[in-house]
């Protein structure tokens, strides 16, 4: 289990390039995102100091032939959620509430319950290693993102390959677009759908 | 295509010495980019993923759509974006999969639309 703290946001916007939505649509995942992707229709490289577009990528129709489908850009819960909805159509079985506390082995889990289960094999989708960071990072990181994994421990040498602060930091944030609206030096980025990088 | 993003792929045909004319706009050339700022295709990665599907043909998804010849009995710790790609993939492969997650509810994240709200400046990208 994700042992991310599910109320935060992290990460809100995802982009589904267009191999990536091949397979979703193959999956039968896509038919539950089609009413909430966004097709932005360039990627834009702007110069830092004045925003003036110095890269294009067109995805418009061309983009698509070539490449099999549109590019898109969904919410991380409406992603979360199509994903959630296509395996229960499917038949999996998913148990809330179910905190994974140990790895035995032998294709065993322990819950927090004291109970075990038990299957040919355990994929561990947990979240990430944290517990062998440096120590800055290891402070920072479970309270910043939430997540450690557990399992990570079981298959992985402890030191193996550990993360390192590197100094450099990533922020994200979402804006309500109606306060974007309102604000005369920001307003044009809503005048039609794209991804800006600057 | 991460390598894709950004750039301004040109058709092969256009790359030689007298391309691009002079831009006014100062900067560009030092990117290598005309004014204009138009998208030609085939991009060199087009081209070659092209190459390679015409040796290959489709082999590269030519298990898609195959049932395993033994279902296994699948336990999935994590029911985040990784955990349940991972459950969908397999369940349409014929295994039995069960998820655990330690949240009480996934509606917290998974319900709640918020597109009308969302300007990502650089969202993630999903890759497969």
């Amino acid at each position: 289990m994700s042992r991310r703290l599910t109320r935060l946001q992290v990460g809100a916007g995802i982009q589904i390039p267009p191999n990536s939505a091949r397979l979703l649509r193959r999956w039968g995942v896509f038919k539950h995102l089609e009413q909430t992707a966004l097709q932005p229709d360039t990627i834009n490289f702007r110069r830092w100091a004045d925003g003036s577009v110095i890269g294009m990528t067109d995805l418009g129709a061309e983009f698509c032939q070539n490449f099999g489908s549109k590019y898109y850009v969904v919410h991380r819960a409406d992603f979360h959620s199509a994903l959630y909805t296509r395996a229960v159509e499917l038949g999996v079985n998913i148990r809330l509430g179910s905190k994974v506390v140990g790895y035995p082995g032998r294709g065993t889990v322990v819950l927090e319950d004291g109970s075990a289960l038990s299957g040919d094999l355990v994929i561990a989708a947990d979240g990430e290693d944290l517990s062998s960071c440096e120590e800055g990072m290891s402070l920072l990181m479970p309270v910043i993102i939430g997540v450690k994994s557990l399992a990570r421990d079981v298959v992985q040498p402890r030191d193996a390959c550990n993360p390192r602060l590197t100094g450099f930091a990533a922020y994200r944030a979402t804006v309500d677009v109606e306060k974007i609206k309102k604000d005369s030096d920001i307003s044009w980025l809503l005048e039609k759908p794209a991804l800006n990088i600057w | 295509m991460p390598g894709e993003r950004g750039q301004r792929s040109r058709d092969p045909a256009s790359l030689g010495p007298k391309d691009p004319a002079p831009s006014p706009r100062p900067g560009l050339q030092h990117f290598g980019l005309d004014a204009s700022l138009t998208t030609s295709y085939p991009t060199n990665s087009l081209q070659f993923l092209r190459e390679i599907a015409n040796k290959q043909g489709n082999a590269l998804i030519a298990n898609e759509g195959m049932i395993a010849r033994k279902s296994l009995n699948l336990v999935i710790v994590g029911a985040g974006l990784g955990g349940l790609a991972a459950a969908v993939a397999l369940a349409r492969s014929g295994h039995s999969v069960e998820v655990v997650e330690q949240a009480p509810q996934l509606g917290e994240v998974g319900a709640e639309n918020q597109s009308s709200t969302l300007l990502s400046a650089f969202p993630d990208i999903f890759l497969m």
